[in-house]
């Protein structure tokens, strides 16, 4: 379970995140989304423990971010966060990478490789698997990213952007199977920004809206579509909610043109 | 008698080198032939060079000797060596199969040779190739000791200023030195009892093993990177207490008699760069949270849980201002002002709140993300791209 309490953020002046509470519970998967600049990515490395808020706290299975040595431990082994670029060691093969951050998380040996094996080949990665990662692509190092995330089979994963990047349709098809698969689990907890609606509604079970800092609405998509009255998909629910006047200017434009 | 000649013959350097360490020392005395016969100079002072080039060579000849009779024999030097030991029926109680790493026979030979010819070049210097050796010797223990015998490592350590001080004498360093190798050689007699080690330095754990390079793969990435901390810097108040007391009692050994003005600059300076390292080391892992202006303006001067990290430097300065001044008002002589309040900054330094694995879990900032390292991740270099380099490098300077 991740809960957010009362979590305020600001670099500077300007706050990112004002007043954010959430409460996800354990087997969940929630879509943070929202514009771009809003805060999507700040608020998942508050919960990822890459920063702290400037008020309030997060609670991951009862245990408090950043509050004391031990609590912070029994977080990491159990926590994983993948930014939207994360950095590879450029010099090491994706293989060895992925055997590395398992071996971190101390996935058990044979588990390990056959997880590698199994990963590498979903994502289409087997020939590159030998060759360091500075020689991969922009979507095969996201590929990579995505890979060494699932490779530590933790329990509470924040993924931020999974799907963008560069990754391929294949990819693309592969990751929303597999976190589909991570939905349908009751012990795995998935909190990841995702900037498409139309990737989120098959698989999230509840969705955060993010916009200036706040939560705009947590619920369901059904929930979503009830609230804002609009039966159309989930992009239209979503603009509704953040940008509501934008509707009002698309028709404008369009009456204007007719005429 | 003939298997103990056997097994403490392996504790004998490969022919070969020995040949070489002998057509190079004979070498020199062709420089004698060319100036006393065939240039017919006179023996004087200077000629007396080449009998102390010689004493030289001899006593490089004695601390290789030391080194190699502990790294080709100590299994903390080899790990093929320590995972063989592991598999194969060995126990204390058995001789080392590789040889032998206490003195034996063939070293009393060895350095018995170095010690005649050291007189027939120089007789005052007889004593340097033995200090040479036992020096190299009992240094070699001394670092394998370091792992699993911390605590007589360092009483080995304190105990080693007194081939120095107080009397500066080379018998006297001799005896010490021999002192010291009989510590070394009970602890590492100790050590070898509680064969096969597990420690930090090395695991036994094929797994552990494994685990432990990956962590070193993994600093070179990011997020994963944070999650990997680190206790290397993490001291127990034990610990830096015990530390600040030897370098401090190194700096009277070496430093005495002195306090002068220069010293207590000297001092001054190692304050400021001890602050700004720690606090370096502790800012550059996680960042304040907010920016100075944004401090300014939310009137959130004070972050109590992140500015903790300013209480070392604020203390360590304090206590390198007041602390002379104290013990002056006590008339403490200047050389001892001098050396407690470098083991009081020294001390405090190292013992101060927050310890290093506290703040990398629990500071309340921004991890900080080096970039800049990121883009500047070099290969490491491996032995064919060194001398490609080199020959590419000679060519150019032919060319020009």
């Amino acid at each position: 379970m991740i809960n957010i309490v009362d979590v305020w953020h600001h670099y500077g002046v300007k706050p990112i995140l004002k007043n954010v509470s959430l409460k996800i519970e354990t087997g969940e998967l929630v879509a943070v989304m929202g514009p771009n600049g809003m805060g999507k990515s700040t608020l998942l490395g508050v919960v990822g423990g890459v920063m702290s808020s400037i008020k309030g706290y997060v609670e991951i299975d009862g245990l408090k971010r950043r509050n004391s040595v031990k609590e912070e431990i029994a977080i990491r082994k159990k926590t994983v966060y993948l930014p939207d670029d994360p950095f590879l060691p450029p010099f090491s093969t994706g293989r060895e990478f992925l055997l590395a951050v398992g071996r971190l998380y101390e996935v058990e040996e044979e588990r390990l490789m056959d997880h590698s094996e199994q990963l590498l080949k979903l994502f289409d990665l087997e020939e590159q698997a030998d060759s360091p990662v500075r020689s991969y692509s922009t979507g095969q190092k996201k590929k990579i990213g995505i890979c060494s995330a699932l490779i530590t089979e933790a329990s509470v994963m924040i993924l931020d952007e999974p799907f963008s990047g560069g990754l391929d349709s294949s990819a693309l098809l592969a990751l929303s199977r597999v976190l589909k698969n991570l939905a349908d689990r009751k012990d795995i907890t998935v909190m990841m920004a995702v900037p498409v609606p139309g990737l989120v509604e098959p698989i999230a079970h509840r969705i955060a809206i993010v916009a200036h800092g706040e939560i705009l609405a947590f619920d369901t998509a059904e929930g979503l579509r009830r609230r804002t009255g609009c039966s159309g998909d989930l992009g239209e629910v979503l603009e509704k909610l953040i940008h509501p006047e934008v509707f009002n200017n698309i028709d404008e434009y369009l009456e204007g043109r007719v005429k | 008698m003939k298997k103990r000649w056997q097994y403490i013959k392996l504790a004998l350097p490969p022919a070969k080198w020995i040949v070489i360490a002998v057509i190079f020392y004979l070498l020199t005395y062709s420089l004698d032939l060319l100036i006393f016969g065939i240039l017919k100079v006179e023996p004087n002072e200077d000629t007396l060079v080449l009998s102390r080039l010689r004493i030289g060579i001899l006593g490089v000849y004695a601390g290789l000797y030391g080194l190699y009779r502990v790294i080709f024999y100590h299994p903390s030097y080899s790990r093929k060596y320590r995972f063989w030991l592991n598999l194969s029926p060995w126990d204390y109680r058995k001789r080392l199969p590789l040889g032998p790493i206490h003195l034996v026979e063939t070293d009393v030979l060895f350095l018995s040779i170095l010690t005649m010819l050291a007189y027939v070049n120089v007789p005052e210097l007889v004593i340097a190739p033995l200090i040479a050796f036992l020096c190299a010797y009992v240094l070699m223990l001394w670092i394998a000791l370091n792992e699993n015998q911390g605590h007589t490592a360092l009483a080995v350590l304190f105990l080693a200023s007194f081939t120095y001080y107080p009397f500066r004498n080379p018998i006297v360093s001799v005896f010490v030195l021999l002192g010291l190798y009989g510590l070394c050689y009970w602890s590492t007699a100790v050590s070898l009892e509680n064969f096969p080690w597990n420690t930090k330095w090395w695991q036994l754990d094929p797994v552990n093993e494994l685990r432990k390079q990956s962590k070193i793969l993994i600093s070179r990435s990011w997020p994963f990177r944070y999650i990997i901390y680190h206790n290397q810097l993490e001291l127990s108040v034990t610990k830096a207490f015990l530390i600040s007391f030897i370098i401090t009692w190194y700096v009277h050994v070496i430093k005495w008699p002195a306090g002068g003005l220069y010293e207590w600059w000297l001092l001054m300076k190692l304050v400021f760069y001890l602050v700004l390292f720690r606090t370096l080391v502790y800012v550059s892992m996680c960042l304040p949270p907010i920016s100075l202006l944004g401090r300014l303006f939310t009137f959130r001067l004070i972050i109590p849980r992140y500015d903790k990290v300013l209480i070392m430097p604020i203390c360590v300065i304090l206590a390198g201002i007041a602390t002379p001044q104290i013990l002056r008002l006590i008339n403490l002589p200047g050389i001892y002002c001098f050396e407690l309040t470098l083991f009081v900054v020294l001390f405090l330094t190292m013992a101060l709140p927050p310890k290093y694995k506290e703040w990398q879990l629990t500071a309340p900032g921004r991890l900080y993300r080096k970039r800049a390292i990121e883009k500047n991740l070099k290969p490491p270099r491996s032995t064919d791209t060194v001398i490609a380099d080199l020959v590419s490098s000679k060519k150019n300077i032919f060319k020009s």
